[in-house]
């Protein structure tokens, strides 16, 4: 796992909980496990075909942590190393359940447009084609803050491809940097930027939707 | 492009760079080309406010979320068990 | 060197968020395109926002599209005439919008439709009449409807006249008209350089 700055930072941080784990702090056991937790249900749900999977998977990948902490050599962050056997755990788990991520989902398919071209002016406009037909109607401001809108966004991101859902799970839900997601995901920059682009678009469209359904 | 001007960047196609846009990834003659662009449509300025919105409210669904009681507790038994407790 | 900048309200770039401090030097990224970016006169109108200030630069000053890039930059002091203004800045884009128009009907041959267009001069009037004429065969009519529904946005304004004369004139039609549009705020705003 390349060592970019912020996983030389999170490193540094890594060895003092490492440490109280391996002396048994309970208290940095659960710090951990609340700051981690969520996280890697909602990641291992993308492999997995029920939340109920998904809790056993974690609560494998944490038995596997504890087995493993004594030797954990600090070489990657400890996130990234928890979150390597979560991913080896959810395919293997997915793969059992007859129920696996081919590796081409992960790819980019045949290129399409991630926005409707419907909602461009024709090639045949005589002066503006390409541009809006019509602008988009803004969203009102504390549309997207409500409970409401913030379920169609979560089911749409559970709606989207698992290589799309991934991406934008790692980057805009967990706030993950580009090369972190890259290197957990094994893509390379520029497919992991088509896919959050395309999965971007995808869940505008849902709340475009949404949202036009609220306002009078 | 746009009829009268060939060399423009239109809609359609800002929306598709707007990605690479927010991720710093455009190169600097690509980035520059696209900001001229959005002083004059107010349509792509929406956009991308829209999508900076989504941006941020997706991250408003990450914000950690406790376990449930009886999931802290087993990985508690677990911790304990594995430290020889 | 001095030069100009148009800002978000707030003295805020509009593109990255940050706010430009009052009086104080900001620094540049060291990174290739990156630096203060601001405007020479001829550049203005590409780059139209709310507000327009007067920057002094510092350190090499490059050019690059269009845009200065500087090491350092500070505000000077804010062009309160604008975007009072605009206004007037709109209008004149119409106008040379109309003047285009009319003349390349003209020379088409086409003046009833010419006088048709110059007769009504009130914009929604104007408008419809613009995209009528257009509508039954000459395209670039339709430009004049188009400067006058997108008045309120200035920048967009300028960025059809600017295609309009495009249409009509190609390249150096479309330079004239930047040209024009700079001189407007040149004159209108009393930028004179220094």
């Amino acid at each position: 796992m390349p060592a970019g700055a912020p996983e030389l930072q999170a490193v540094v941080q890594d060895s003092s909980l490492v440490e109280a784990l391996r002396a048994g702090d309970e208290r940095a056991f659960l710090e951990l496990v609340g700051r981690l937790h969520a996280g890697m249900v909602r990641f291992a749900r993308g492999f997995v075909k029920s939340e109920a999977a998904a809790e056993d998977v974690v609560q494998d990948t944490w038995a596997a942590v504890l087995d493993g902490i004594d030797g954990f050599e600090g070489r990657s962050a400890l996130r990234s190393w928890i979150y390597g056997i979560l991913a080896n755990l959810a395919r293997s788990r997915a793969v059992r359940d007859a129920r696996s991520i081919p590796v081409s989902a992960l790819e980019p398919d045949d290129a399409e447009p991630a926005v409707d071209p419907s909602e461009f002016l024709p090639p045949s406009h005589p002066r503006w084609a390409g541009h809006w037909a019509s602008y988009p109607t803004p969203w009102p401001e504390d549309a997207l803050i409500s409970e409401e809108t913030l379920m169609v966004i979560r089911e749409a991101i559970e709606r989207l491809p698992p290589g799309q859902r991934a991406v934008m799970q790692f980057r805009d839900v967990e706030g993950w940097s580009s090369q972190e997601v890259c290197a957990a995901l094994s893509l390379s920059e520029v497919n992991q930027r088509v896919l959050l682009h395309r999965a971007r678009s995808r869940v505008r469209r849902e709340i475009a939707r949404h949202v036009g359904r609220r306002t009078p | 492009m746009s009829r009268a001007l060939p060399s423009d960047l239109v809609c359609m196609v800002a929306v598709e760079r707007l990605t690479d846009y927010l991720d710093g990834a455009l190169p600097i003659e690509e980035r520059t080309q696209f900001e001229e662009h959005l002083v004059t449509c107010p349509g792509c300025v929406i956009y991308l406010r829209q999508v900076r919105a989504q941006i941020a409210a997706s991250a408003a669904l990450g914000a950690p979320r406790p376990p449930a009681e009886e999931v802290k507790q087993k990985l508690l038994d677990l911790f304990r068990s594995s430290r020889g407790g | 060197m001095l030069a100009w900048k148009f800002l978000a309200p707030g003295a805020v770039a509009p593109f990255t968020g940050v706010r430009w401090p009052a009086g104080s030097w900001i620094e540049g990224r060291p990174a290739p395109g990156a630096g203060v970016h601001a405007c020479a006169l001829e550049d203005l109108p590409y780059w139209i926002d709310q507000e327009l200030w007067q920057v002094e630069l510092a350190g090499p000053v490059t050019r690059a599209g269009r845009q200065l890039i500087a090491a350092r930059g500070r505000l000077v002091g804010r062009v309160h005439a604008w975007p009072d203004s605009s206004v007037g800045f709109t209008g004149g884009c119409i106008e040379r919008t109309r003047r285009r128009v009319i003349e390349a009907l003209h020379a088409a041959g086409q003046v009833a439709e010419a006088d048709r267009l110059a007769a009504r001069r009130e914009a929604e009037a104007e408008r419809e009449v613009a995209l009528a004429i257009a509508a039954a065969g000459p395209f670039f009519v339709g430009y004049v409807a188009d400067v006058i529904r997108r008045r309120p946005y200035p920048g967009t304004c300028a960025y059809m006249a600017a295609n309009a004369a495009a249409a009509l004139g190609g390249g150096a039609g479309h330079d004239e008209e930047r040209a024009e549009q700079a001189a407007w705020l040149r004159d209108g705003l009393k930028l004179a350089p220094r």
